[in-house]
């Protein structure tokens, strides 16, 4: 399911407003759109009770937890912290009523290490590890929050080395018709060489950033234009393979 | 001159947009950079909440609210600034306290906003008050006339245009009727200030009565009360600064790689700055594979690179490399078909006179000022 803010301030809104006429005009009135566009804070609190709330669920029929498992796609890592720190916020700010009892128990859920893991996925890049750095402090040592795996994502392995494919080029048939093909696919061949070794030193640095007890897990880089099931499956046996190897 | 060079000296403020990790903060820092090393007094500003840009001019330690590269820094890579590079990142907590120093003119009152949970709960954590006072601090740095370029460096997408809503939703708000009761200093007593008001007001107060705790509607109501002059001035200054980037003073600059989400995502940035009257003056295009030159030549059967590639038949190269060669490189020609469809779609949507720049992706990625500097080569 996709969510907002505003989509689950509403939702929150239809079940404490359950008379459709008065839910209307509130969500016509100026008050509310006031609330909505303006408060600051309201709609990532809101999306993180919506998370909250799909938690709470049973199925009426067997009585069992809707959901076995609940997976946020969360936005990038400046907002998402945003999003986290917000039930806190809301929680220290209000000292009674209905906002400050949901904001703690949105806290108690995340904090619960028997219930929430927060995995952080990052890329074997400059920017995104030194980002990695700061969101793996925050989530441990201000948010108190569990964390869960740390993903390496669009990983990517060659099995020849830049000096490997440099030792190719002597051995290249002169008299070839392909002789600019060969020489292309090497080309291509060294430019991804130079892209894992890159990558590498990276990789190191993130290993070294998670705490000893979680996984570190690498994805493959996929090629798809755009992403489906079978790079899913794809990247879903790599996790298996990671946690049960 | 190229179409960037003149928007960089014609124009005051250059803001950078594109989805998450496009490479906007690289691009914003290039700019700045150009901007500097050809003579214009330059100022980036994030207006993100990460530390993008600090960490990508090699500021690691950056707990200032700005920082003036030293001629040093420039020197040591073999760079010499004509004019001065700053770099701005908005501190919440601090610049909301400055707020409180200009408008509240007693010791106590100071205290007493310091101490007011919801003043504290805006001033440090809440979502979007971010926003708020980036929008001001910009504000401030057009009004200093300091720099002759500001080159706004801003959060994904989704939150940019939120950021550049900002502005309007404030003036909404204060233009409200139910809005201007927040700031009379009655509804710190209670809230049946609103019960004369009309019914319904009173039943929708109710319900938040019951959702937020009476006492935390009384600090809102004691923070507006009090900051009622900074509200109002705060909307000035906002509106002033919305008008300065829908201006001519402005260009926008919109980042993206080419894949399906991020090409969508810029079309969808597009339409929705074309709906607050601003129109895109450049695209940049990040961490392209190839030119559409090697992918022409590129253009061939597998047969035929499965037989090039034993060619090479006497090198020592095992069966698992051989293979890899092939694949690696049919796997390249369909990543180069696909950004050639995706960099159609850009040009087909931001025609001339719009430029239209590709980066290549370049292995170890911009780190320091001398490559943020040769970065410059494809956008120059």
């Amino acid at each position: 399911m996709a969510t907002t803010g505003q989509a689950a301030l509403e939702e929150y809104l239809s079940r404490i407003l359950p008379f459709a006429p008065l839910r209307t005009l509130m969500l016509q009135s100026q008050l509310y759109q006031y609330f909505v566009l303006a408060a600051p804070g309201l709609k990532e609190l809101m999306a993180m009770g919506k998370v909250w709330y799909e938690a709470q669920q049973h199925d009426r029929r067997t009585t069992f937890p809707r959901w076995d498992a609940l997976i946020i796609d969360m936005p990038a890592s400046g907002h998402s912290l945003q999003y986290l720190r917000m039930p806190q916020a809301a929680s220290d700010t209000f000292d009674t009523g209905e906002v400050r009892r949901k904001a703690a128990q949105v806290v108690q859920l995340f904090r619960d290490p028997e219930q929430s893991a927060f995995h952080i996925v990052s890329l074997p890049e400059e920017l995104p590890v030194e980002e990695t750095a700061e969101i793996v402090a925050q989530i441990e040592n201000e948010l108190h929050f569990p964390l869960g795996a740390l993903f390496i994502n669009q990983r990517r392995t060659t099995p020849c080395d830049c000096a490997t494919l440099d030792r190719l080029y002597p051995a290249r048939d002169a008299t070839s018709a392909d002789r600019s093909l060969v020489d292309h696919m090497l080309a291509v061949a060294r430019y991804e060489a130079r892209l894992t070794q890159a990558q590498t030193a990276y990789v190191n640095q993130l290993n070294l950033l998670a705490p000893p007890a979680i996984a570190t897990i690498a994805l493959p880089y996929c090629f798809a234009e755009s992403l489906g099931l079978p790079e899913v499956q794809t990247l879903s046996y790599c996790i298996q393979s990671a946690l049960h190897p | 001159m190229t179409d960037l060079t003149h928007l960089l000296t014609t124009r005051r403020i250059v803001v950078c947009l594109g989805s998450g990790g496009v490479g906007k903060t690289t691009l914003s820092a290039s700019l700045g950079l150009w901007g500097a090393l050809n003579g214009r007094r330059t100022a980036i500003v994030t207006i993100d909440p990460a530390q993008r840009l600090a960490d990508c001019l090699g500021l690691h330690d950056f707990s200032a609210p700005s920082v003036t590269l030293s001629r040093d820094a420039f020197l040591s890579q073999n760079l010499n600034p004509c004019a001065s590079l700053t770099i701005f990142r908005v501190d919440q907590q601090h610049a909301w306290d400055a707020l409180v120093d200009q408008y509240v003119p007693t010791p106590e009152g100071r205290v007493r906003i310091r101490t007011n949970r919801f003043y504290q709960g805006l001033s440090q954590t809440f979502a979007g008050s971010h926003d708020y006072i980036a929008l001001n601090q910009l504000a401030q740095l057009i009004a200093t006339n300091t720099y002759d370029l500001i080159v706004v460096d801003t959060p994904p997408a989704k939150h940019a245009i939120d950021f550049l809503r900002t502005p309007f939703q404030l003036q909404r708000l204060l233009q409200q009727p139910l809005s201007q009761r927040f700031l009379h200093p009655a509804v710190q007593r209670g809230w049946a200030t609103f019960s004369s008001a009309n019914r319904l007001g009173t039943a929708l107060l109710t319900k938040l009565e019951h959702a937020t705790g009476l006492s935390t509607l009384g600090d809102i109501a004691a923070f507006f009360s009090t900051m009622a002059h900074m509200i109002e001035d705060l909307s000035i200054r906002l509106t002033q600064v919305s008008g300065i980037l829908s201006s001519k003073e402005t260009a926008f600059v919109l980042v993206t790689t080419l894949n399906t989400a991020s090409t969508a995502e810029t079309q969808k940035i597009s339409v929705d700055l074309n709906a607050l009257g601003v129109v895109p003056q450049a695209v940049v295009v990040n961490r392209v594979t190839s030119t559409r030159e090697t992918v022409t030549e590129s253009a061939m059967s597998r047969t035929r690179i499965e037989h090039s590639s034993k060619t090479l038949r006497g090198a020592r190269l095992n069966k698992q490399q051989q293979q890899w060669l092939v694949e690696n490189f049919v796997g390249y020609q369909k990543r180069l078909g696909a950004e050639i469809r995706h960099l159609e779609a850009l040009q087909a949507q931001f025609r001339s006179p719009t430029p239209l720049l590709t980066i290549p992706l370049w292995p170890s990625g911009p780190m320091d000022l001398g490559s943020l500097a040769r970065l410059q080569q494809y956008l120059f």
